[in-house]
Parts: structure tokens; sequence; C-alpha cells
């Protein structure tokens, strides 16, 4: 039986940030409130998907929004609790277990949290299996698990409720929900049965991120070890093998939101953009950015495609990178991890690859043969080291 | 025909020593000297440097132009927790951000030393204005004063939801405490102290609070001292970021000189090296700081770093330490020196070794071949690059604010920034005419509602003396 616990939290701050894959927001307030809450109500039961009765009801939870106003306002206590009684008391039915909509981010620890405040066991599962911006691309979702009745709330206690006709139509209405809200809600939703969620969600994500917390926390302050950490566990998953793209330095970065020069900026919400790294053996790696890092390129051919994860740590200072922080000049290492195989399907592809995205190209999966980068011999076995 | 001296006394006040130096207006050193500090009379050990490199170069009061006093006394304070404030932590929030209290991650000794006295009061604005909570009334004004002097509390921090947008709040509250509790009552409001991000904000609020005692002790010595010496010039503080300030404004603001030595060292050590661009190692009794100078500007950072133990966002010296005891005649262990050279590889940031300048009372103790350089240079004047950094360095003022596009537009938020940040130049003592904008940074705040801008602005200037420019 898996508690999570301080330490548990603390671990999940670093392995939920690796998931992120360029997104999902800043791990270190989530693990703050976490930790708040496990002091308060006690250590979190991580349930195994296994364990999971059939006919238990499970709730998803998670933030949505604005990750500056959540940087600035900051969660309410009763926050964490109101969207899921709000949607129970609509039920008419309890909650056995929650679940968390991404573990990628911060959203992992903000699961955690619910749990710990309701005295609820948390499900080690996800939706993503890293970050996404979008709640239609949720697995539960493209596996067919409705994800109305479906809540937000915010600090003053605003309770919105929203049954929409599909899951592109929830995403739609519950952004602008957010937005009225005051740029950052609580949600709960997609409320499924146990076994909806087996065979639905993407499984061990949780317990995934703890052990790449763990092994990074056990290793040597060193690049190098800290790859071999990450690489041990996705390797020994669902995931596979990590994959060290490059080495190098950020050469140019173009954001579409500070392109425009004249007084008023018609800016997009997202951070946008595209990064140039100059590897260290002279060769160049594009990555494109909407949030989360999305597709990596280099001389003309794609190596990463989304939904597979592309991660970037500082090597100065061995953490991961935001797309939003991204900054010219940053010495990075930029990583490839597969995606588990419920999101390569092509009804997953539909809602989650790269024309979901706007590249009009097909996902290639990272752990193909013949994939080239840099530390991979194309065996799938990568080589981690100078 | 004579020439008339101007001299800038520069002085820095440690624990174990003072060390000073006098430069003239060619930015020359032409005095050097350290004093061993005597604990039980502090004064002493200044008045007996500035004696002693005055007699150097046969120079009198009249001929210092102005002095800087480079403190180690606000890190000291906040890293052995000792003489600081019982802070009053007040947060206007709920019923936001109850999820996490003020001072959650605070390590333990840190917390007690400032009191842990908290309030978390209804208020707080969302982005666009609206409150979050009712603003605190009368009666929650009444109890918070009440309960400030039962508990005999030193200082209050006031920290507001979006506070750097919508300062109104903060500034009620302050006004409402220091009717009650008195004008020398010391407040810190968040809104000077920081950008969007609450816990940083707060975090480094609190510490600028419970640094009130301490901020202005040594600027008090020091201008006792020079008095009595009959030095009547200008005093100023050196600042985190490699400027200086007015004494007056470093006595609201002591957080901001609680890494004034690291960013002073190094640009002293890479001028003193004949440098503009290089990594340096300031070797110190309590470890080794490493650092880049580009274009003679020590590296700096405002997003969210370590200080003392708390996540802050206030501007700092962009550096990697190794903590490590440091004595001077034992060299150093091979499991410090690994540390130093991973360090090294860090502050560099690329694979291609650079000069690397090593200073700092203690620089003697790194050796001469170290991984990742191309020349290790020891400059004669090692132990007093700190003075040297801060005599050379300008007054400098900063604004850091978040502007709606709805209401501004780029150009007109950009121009704002500026406008704010040359008036705090000036308040710090700087001469209008040399102001210049150091560095204009934007960041847009992504997924708000409307489009938001954070513009950050750094000005620097020639130091105002006598209504007299400096020419230097």
């Amino acid at each position: 039986m898996v508690w999570l616990d301080e330490q548990a939290v603390r671990d999940l701050e670093r392995g939920a940030a690796i998931l992120g894959s360029g997104g999902g927001g800043d791990t270190y307030l989530g693990a703050l409130v976490a930790l708040q809450a496990v002091r308060k109500h006690g250590p979190v039961r991580l349930l195994a998907p296994y364990e999971l009765a059939d006919q238990a009801l499970v709730i998803s939870v998670a933030f949505m929004g604005s990750p500056a106003v959540f940087d600035e306002k900051l969660p309410g206590e009763k926050t964490l609790l109101a969207a899921l009684e709000a949607l129970q008391e609509h039920l008419g039915r309890q909650a056995e277990a929650l679940v968390p909509v991404e573990v990628g981010g911060r959203n992992c620890l903000s699961a955690v949290a619910t749990a710990a405040a309701a005295g609820l066991p948390l499900v080690d599962a996800d939706g993503f299996g890293r970050a996404f911006p979008d709640l239609q691309m949720v697995s539960f979702g493209i596996y067919g698990v409705q994800g109305c009745p479906f809540v937000l709330v915010n600090e003053p206690g605003d309770v919105i409720i929203i049954r929409a006709a599909d899951n592109h139509t929830l995403e739609h209405l519950a952004r602008g929900a957010a937005q009225g809200l005051g740029g950052v809600a609580h949600l709960a939703g997609y409320p499924m049965l146990g076994a909806q969620l087996k065979e639905t969600a993407v499984l061990g994500t949780v317990s995934l991120a703890l052990r790449i917390g763990q092994h990074m926390r056990r290793a040597a302050p060193r690049l190098d070890d800290i790859l071999s950490a990450i690489n041990e566990v996705t390797s020994n998953s669902t995931y596979g093998p990590m994959r060290l793209l490059c080495r190098g330095q950020v050469v140019e970065l173009y954001r579409t939101a500070a392109e425009t020069e004249s007084g008023a900026i018609g800016a997009p919400r997202y951070a946008f953009g595209t990064a140039q790294i100059r590897c260290r053996h002279g060769r160049h790696l594009q990555v494109q950015f909407q949030n989360e890092f999305l597709q990596a390129e280099s001389e003309g051919k794609v190596v990463v495609s989304v939904p597979d994860l592309i991660t970037m740590l500082d090597t100065e200072t061995l953490q991961p990178l935001h797309a939003d922080t991204l900054a010219c000049g940053q010495h990075v290492a930029v990583l490839g991890i597969p995606v588990p195989e419920i999101m390569q399907t092509p009804q997953a592809l539909k809602c989650v690859g790269p024309r979901s995205f706007g590249y009009d190209i097909d996902y290639q999966p990272l752990d193909r043969p013949g994939r080239a980068g840099e530390g991979g011999d194309g065996s799938g076995v990568v080589r981690v080291g100078p | 025909m004579t020439v008339l001296a101007s001299y800038v006394l520069g002085l820095e006040l440690d624990a174990l020593e003072t060390r000073s130096v006098l430069m003239d207006q060619y930015r020359t050193i032409r005095a050097w000297v350290t004093v061993p500090v005597n604990p039980d009379r502090p004064s002493a050990s200044v008045e007996e440097a500035v004696r002693q490199i005055l007699d150097q170069c046969a120079a009198g009061p009249a001929d210092v132009l102005y002095a800087v006093l480079v403190s180690d006394h606000c890190r000291a304070a906040l890293q052995e927790r000792r003489g600081l404030a019982r802070v009053a932590v007040i947060r206007l929030a709920s019923p936001a951000g109850t999820a996490i209290p003020p001072l959650l991650d605070w390590p333990e000794d840190l917390q007690m030393a400032v009191g842990g006295a908290i309030f978390e009061l209804t208020g707080g604005f969302e982005l666009d204005g609206r409150t979050i909570g009712p603003e605190p009334d009368d009666q929650a004004v009444a109890r918070l004063v009440s309960e400030i002097r039962r508990q005999k509390l030193e200082a209050a921090a006031i920290t507001g939801v979006f506070s750097p947008v919508h300062p109104m709040q903060e500034i009620h509250l302050a006004a409402a405490l220091t009717e009650a509790l008195g004008p020398a009552f010391p407040l810190a409001l968040s809104h000077w102290l920081g950008s969007i991000g609450l816990v940083e904000r707060e975090n480094g609020t609190v510490l600028n609070a419970a640094l009130v005692h301490v901020g202005p002790r040594a600027a008090e010595t020091t201008t006792r001292v020079l008095t009595r010496l009959g030095i009547t010039s200008p005093v100023f503080m050196a600042q985190n970021d490699g400027t200086l300030m007015s004494l007056q404004v470093a006595a609201r603001f002591p957080i901001l000189t609680a890494r004034c030595a690291t960013g002073h060292g190094l640009r002293g050590a890479a001028h003193l090296s004949g440098l503009s661009d290089c990594a340096v190692l300031l070797c110190r009794e309590s470890g080794i700081d490493g650092g880049l100078v580009r274009n003679d500007f020590p590296g700096e950072i405002s997003s969210p770093r370590e200080l003392a133990g708390v996540r802050v966002s206030i501007p700092q010296p962009d550096t990697v330490s190794v903590a490590a005891q440091i004595s001077p005649g034992t060299a150093l262990s091979p499991e410090v020196l690994e540390r130093v050279e991973l360090a090294l590889d860090r502050v560099r940031g690329r694979p291609d070794p650079m000069p690397v300048v090593c200073a700092g009372p203690l620089a003697d103790q790194v050796p001469s071949r170290l991984r990742g350089t191309t020349g290790l240079t020891r400059p004669a004047l090692a132990p007093h690059c700190t003075a040297v950094g801060a005599a050379l360095a300008p007054v400098g003022g900063r604004a850091d604010l978040v502007y709606s596009l709805d209401r501004w537009t780029r150009k007109g938020a950009q121009a704002d920034a500026i406008r704010r940040a040359r008036k705090f130049a000036v308040e710090a003592g700087a001469d209008p005419a040399t102001l210049e904008v150091a560095r204009l940074d934007e960041a847009t705040l992504t997924y708000l509602p409307g489009n938001t801008l954070r513009v950050s602005a750094k000005v620097t200037a020639k130091a105002l003396v006598s209504g007299k420019a400096v020419t230097r």
C-alpha cells in the first residue's frame, strides 16, 4: 500500500515537473498546497487501478486557467473541496476515489491536496500521461467517457455546473467559465465508474512521477546522473527509454505573442513559439511549443512529435524548464520520452496528434528503430553520457 | 596648477574585517587597507581603516567626494537569525490563499525568529479590479492593531493579492496602521518589492520588515565615524544588483542589501583583472560564490531564488554557491574542489573554458589548476574586490510592474516603467542628467484575460553630490 506523505509530495514535485513537457505550471506552489493539506489531513492512499472496485465512483480533479493568476491568487482551502462537493450533490452520489486529470505539472500535486482534504484515496492514473492544454484531450474522454456533469468553482464560492453535448464543447464552455470565475478555477468532472477508469485512463502515472522524483533525489547533482535516473524509471514503465536529443544552447526564441510591434498587441492567450537550439555537435534542433513543447525537428526531419513528451532541463540548475519562461542563452538538455501506448492509438491521435495542434504531419513515435537522436543508436537503448 | 582630488571611499564591512579602498577620479585605486574587527568595538575598525587610507594618500576629509558602504550585516542577520524584528505578517486575500498559509515553507528557526504572527484578512483583488474579499473594516483593523500591541510586534509586512496592479488596499491598511501605531512603526508593502507571484513577493516583504532594525545599523556606525573624522560627504549603500542607493532609501529596503557584497565583488574582481567578461569565484570564510560578469555588469536575476532558506523574487546576483569552511593557509579538500569545478561549469554555461578571476579575502586558497578555465587570475587587490566594485558602482533604480494592454500600449507601458525607475534612482541619489536605461525586460503573462505585460526597467546614473555631477 502506497501512502503519499510529505516526502512523497516533495518527490512528486520533481517527477511531475519532468512529465510536464514544458507546461503544466510550476510544481512548487502545487507542492505547497499538497504539503499543507497532507500536514493537516494526513497522508493520501495511492490506489493501484486493480485495487479500485469496478462499481466505485471516481471523479477527476484539477485546476484550470491562468498559471499567473494561480501564482498570485493562491487557492483557498475550501476551494479544493467545493467543486467535488457540488458535483457529488448534483450526481446524488459520493465519490469513492479521485483521479488527477493531469499528472504533468502542478495538477498532479493539487490532486493530492484535494484527496487529502476529502479523505479519499487517489487512483494511480491520470488523463494525459503528461501535461496537455485542453479538457477533451483526456484519455477518459478519448475513449468514450463524458466529461459532464462538470463543475467549476472559485474562491468567493461561485459554482458553475456544465452539461455539454460533447467534450469539445465542454472545453470551450469551461475555458470561458474559468475566465469569468476570475482567471483560475478548481474543477471536478469526468465522473466515471472504476471499470471505465481501468479501460480509459493512462495507468500508473502518479507512481511513475513519484519514482522519477525519488530517483532524481538520490542521484548526484550532475546532468548525466540525473538523466540516468530519469531513464531508469521510464525504461521500466509503459513509457519507454528516454532519448537525449541534444545538449546545447538556446540561440533563437520566437514567440508569437511578442512579435507584434504595434502599440496594442492582439496576442493569443498561450505561450506559442519556436526555440532554436544549437547543439554541441554543431547541429540545430527546433522545438515548437504551444504552452507545452510539442515537436522537435533537426536537419529538416521531425525527431519527436506530440503526444510523445519533450522535456528540457536547464543544465546549470538541473531543473526542468517551462516553455513560457524559456530564454535565449540558456544551456539546455532536450529529452524525448515516449508516451504510453494508450495515447498513441488512431483514436487518441485524433485528439492529441500533431494535427490537433496545427502541425500537418503524421505522428512518428519516438521509440521506432531508426529514430536518430544524439546518444541513441536506434536500438531503443539510450546511451547517456558525454 | 593643483588638481583637485576627488576620491570615492569604498568601505566593506563584514564580521571579521573592515576593508577599504580609495579610488580617484580616473578610477584608479590609490590606497587599500584591511583592519581586523574588534567585535566589542566595531566602529573602531571603521575609524582606523578610514584614517589609514586617507593617510596613505595624504588626503583630507574634504577630498572625499562620497563614500560607499558594502555591508554583510543583513545577510548575516538572516543567515544567523539574529537581530530580526518580530513581524506582523498580514495577508489581504481571504477567502483565497488559505490553502497556502504565509510562511508555510519557511525553515522553522527563521519562522520563530520573525515571530510567526500571521494575520490572514479578507481582501485582495482579482486581476480586473473586483475585490476577492471585502477590504478589512474598522473593527478588523482595530483587532489587528490590538494584537500587534499585545504581542509587541515591531514591524508589519502587508501583502495583498494583485497589489502590483492594484496597490490601494495595501496603501489604505498602511495608513490605518500608521494612524494607530504612529509614523515610526515600520511597514513594508509588498507592491514595493516584487511582481506577480504572491508567495515569493510576500516572503521578500516579510524579510524586509524583519530587517528593519538591522538595516540601518551599519550605516549609522559608518556615518558617525565619518562625521567624527570631518567627512561630511554623502554615504551610499551598496545594493544587491551592483548599484548604489542613498541611506534613506536603504533604510526602507534593507532586503535589497542582503546580497550586496556578492554583486559588487563580481564587478570589482573583473575590473581588477582588466576583464569585461569573465567568470568570478568569490572566496570567503563561509564558502565560494561563482558568478559571471558580462560587459562589466554582474549577472543578476529577479526570478524566484532562495535567500536564507526562503524563496523570494527580489533582484539578486546570479551566482552558484559552494558552502564550505575555508581557512587561510589550508588547501581546499578534494571534495570542495570538485564542487567548485561543478559550480564553475554551471556558471560558465557553455562548454568552452573561459577566464576565471579568483577574488575575495581567501582567494589564495583556490588552486591555479581548475577545470574549465583558460587562465586563472588572482589580482593583487583580490581581497578588496568588493570595496572596489562598490566604488565603481553607479546609483540604480528599478521598477517592475504589470500593465493591462487594454489600457496601455506597449510603448506606453515601457515608458511608464522607465519613468518610475528613474524616479526611484533620483530618490536614491542619482544625478538626473546622467540617467541611462540599463535593462528593459518584458514578458507577457500567459493565459490571462485581456493582454497583460510585465515590464521591468532598471536605470543607472552617476551619483549626485552637492548638486554637482560626478565626473568619472
